[in-house]
């Protein structure tokens, strides 16, 4: 994350030193990521929703699905929107106003990561072609921001989405409403999962699931989504700094090992609750 | 017992979602959510949930915006877009900026803010779910979290939500009886020590004698809040400490 | 032990007392602060958190966030950003720099003017709430000395609240100040740090 965080440079110089010794200050490994946990559909009003906690790193992700009118190009395909708000409750450097370059990259990663996977049947979104289709919105708030957003934002919508039921919806010939509070036994499918790595570089190493100290003392992000079938579907390399072409075949690699673990992870935090 | 939208009691009186004619919905609150922040607090009142920041008092910016007497309380109620029904736009509507306004005057009388001129007290509350209730719910978890921050309060501020619905005085609201035709919602905040009202809002018409019927209601649950507060913010701190 | 913990509005005394951190109303005292209660001669409430109030004589560490043409603003944790004019420096300074500083002057809107002692390099900044280092420091500086014995390092304790610290193991310090930080309103911390930190060598 580039958030600009000069108070932060101090300690990320004791981070740096952690590093030297092949040790994080979170007693981690490199390559470990951190526990997960969450609460879904507690918030009652959202057609689905997960509150997400990564290690410290907490978000809010709420689904609305809608109805809405088909892009001429797909009449018979739907579509999702993601939208990340980086609120000034949550952190100090979060500014007010219309959102920054920095929130629009996290949301459009993420965006990316969920889209390019190809694990939504976007014809599956169609209530009528060429009329009406569904448009799943999710939308996150940072609660509390201990680093690594765009995994930890990925994750939430993704059990958010997983979990999210349609509404139920009265169609006629021109009309299509939606019965308030009504449900359909129907969720939005993912047939393959997409997760979200983020890699950053302190010196010359590189570390899983940065948290905000850690990503202070880096100069280089990386990012990249895989899908259980092991396919990389999207990446995003951010950040001033850069990566030999080596360190990425690594970075790739240990993506690949680390989507089982992860996986599980999360899928048992979806059964907990 | 026939649920249709005309039913608010039972024969025995009860609302229906089963509570009592002043009952109110089940509060919980805690206060240190938000590691990042000077003080947080989050609250949830039955379906409600309301989370709350506090930054300051830090230098205002723009600075011709400060005022050289005190601290200035900028009061930021917005809505996620997924806390109602219908999906609300992200972008903060007339309703919301109010509703800012007034619950920031009602905080801006508990602080002490004449110990820092020239600065601001910025409160961001983030309704994310919401049944009727929103902005008492969100006034305090602000409270809690103005607490938290450390700012010299002359008292807590607590407050709820009485009304009229289905004929008759009820306390705390739900959408469902919001809706009602003869529907009142008074929300209502309060400074309990002193007994001052710092927040008032009411639609819908009452008589005076209902009127003053349901603010000894308000009153009284008012201070049943605020010891509900007082409860949580001293338990952040029982904690012993042996060396473990 | 704990001790007494106190919240904005709540009753202390049914009559008038003096003393800091409370107020006097129809002849009753109350809190004016989440903190904690001390009762002697004179009723003082110490709160919990909150800013750095700057008070003449004091020591602090500031980070330099802007330039201008004349001089730098530094954030010192409090409620306003002290400036300082760049002919009263003699080097040259750039945003990022930690500045050791004592407060010379504070105004009526609590505004500081602060002199420029050294520039703090080669360590590690952490920082506590202002309201907690007087525990951070101890009685006769008993924390800080314990502190230094486990981590090794030299540690510089702002009264803003900054904290630098050099050489040594650093995350040892970070770690205990979580812990003090958290535990502020317990009594004999610096014995129970003592403990705390044997355990965790």
């Amino acid at each position: 994350m580039v958030i600009k965080m000069k108070e932060h440079f101090y300690e990320a110089e004791m981070v740096k030193q952690e590093i030297a010794e092949n040790k994080r200050l979170s007693k981690r490994g490199f390559l470990d990521t951190r526990d997960i946990s969450m609460e879904l559909n507690t918030l009652l009003n959202a057609d689905g929703s997960c509150i997400f906690t990564y290690g410290k790193t907490k978000i809010i992700a709420g689904v609305k699905i809608l109805i809405d009118k088909p892009y001429p190009d797909n009449p018979d395909e739907g579509s999702i929107s993601i939208g990340i708000e980086l609120s000034p409750m949550s952190d100090p450097s979060f500014g007010t106003g219309p959102p920054d370059e920095t929130s629009i990259e996290l949301s459009r990663v993420v965006d990316r990561a969920l889209r390019e996977s190809k694990g939504i049947d976007w014809k599956k979104l169609c209530i009528k072609e060429g009329k009406f289709v569904w448009m799943v919105y999710v939308d996150m708030y940072i609660m509390n921001n201990d680093g690594n957003l765009f995994d930890a934002c990925e994750y939430a919508a993704l059990a958010a989405m997983k979990n999210a039921r349609f509404p139920k919806i009265e169609l006629t010939e021109d009309t299509c409403t939606i019965v308030k509070g009504e449900y359909e036994n129907k969720v939005v499918e993912f047939t393959n999962d997409p997760l979200l790595f983020t890699f950053v570089k302190i010196d010359d190493k590189i570390i899983l699931d940065p948290e905000l100290v850690e990503e202070a003392a880096s100069n280089a992000r990386f990012s990249i989504a895989i899908t259980n079938d092991k396919k990389m579907v999207a990446i995003q390399k951010g950040a001033e700094g850069s990566f030999k072409i080596d360190e990425i075949k690594d970075i790739v690699s240990i993506a690949l090992k680390n989507y089982d673990v992860v996986h599980k992870k999360l899928m048992n935090a979806m059964k907990k609750k | 017992m026939v649920k249709n939208e005309e039913w608010y009691f039972d024969q025995k009186g009860k609302r229906f979602d089963g509570r009592g004619q002043f009952e109110q919905r089940p509060i919980n609150l805690k206060v240190g959510v938000i590691d990042r922040a000077d003080g947080s607090a989050y609250v949830e009142w039955g379906q409600n949930k309301a989370v709350a920041a506090v930054y300051g008092p830090r230098e205002m910016l723009p600075k011709h915006m400060a005022n050289p007497n005190k601290a200035t309380i900028r009061y930021f109620y917005r809505m996620a877009p997924f806390s109602v029904p219908d999906r609300k736009n992200p972008k903060p509507g007339r309703r919301e900026i109010e509703i800012s306004k007034v619950s920031g005057e009602a905080l801006s009388r508990a602080a002490e803010l004449e110990q820092f001129p020239n600065t601001a007290i910025d409160v961001f509350v983030t309704i994310l779910d919401a049944n009727a209730g929103t902005r008492i719910t969100a006034l305090l978890a602000a409270s809690l979290a103005l607490a938290d921050a450390g700012i010299p309060m002359k008292d807590l501020v607590s407050g709820t939500s009485v009304g009229k619905a289905g004929g008759k005085l009820i306390s705390d609201l739900s959408k469902h009886e919001e809706d009602a035709p003869d529907a009142v919602d008074l929300p209502i905040a309060m400074l309990p020590n002193s007994d001052e009202v710092v927040l008032m809002q009411m639609d819908g018409p009452l008589t005076e004698k209902e009127f003053n019927e349901i603010l000894e209601v308000a009153r009284k649950s008012c201070k049943e809040i605020k010891d509900m507060q007082v409860k949580v913010l001293k338990e952040r701190f029982k904690d012993d400490f042996n060396g473990d | 032990m704990t001790k007494t913990i106190v919240v904005p509005g709540e009753l202390i005394s049914d009559k008038a007392e003096r003393g800091s951190g409370i107020y006097t109303e129809n002849e009753k005292t109350y809190s004016k602060y989440l903190g904690v209660l001390y009762q002697g001669e004179d009723t003082q409430v110490v709160p919990l958190n909150g800013k750095y109030t700057p008070k003449e004589g004091d020591q602090i560490i500031g980070m330099i966030t802007a330039q201008d043409m004349n001089g730098y603003i530094l954030d010192v944790k409090s409620y306003h950003m002290p400036y300082v004019h760049k002919r009263s420096i003699k080097t040259e300074l750039k945003p990022g720099d930690l500045m050791l500083c004592q407060v010379i002057g504070v105004n009526e809107i609590k505004d500081m003017t602060i002199d420029i002692q050294a520039k703090l390099e080669d360590g590690i900044l952490l920082n506590v709430s202002a309201k907690k280092v007087p525990r951070v420091i101890g009685k006769h500086r008993s924390m800080i000395t314990l502190l230094e014995k486990f981590s090794g390092s030299k540690i510089l304790v702002g009264a803003n609240g900054n904290i630098f610290i050099q050489d040594g193991k650093p995350s040892i310090v970070k770690n205990a100040l979580e812990v003090i930080s958290k535990y502020s309103h317990v009594d004999n911390l610096t014995d129970k740090m003592n403990i705390y930190l044997q355990k965790m060598k």
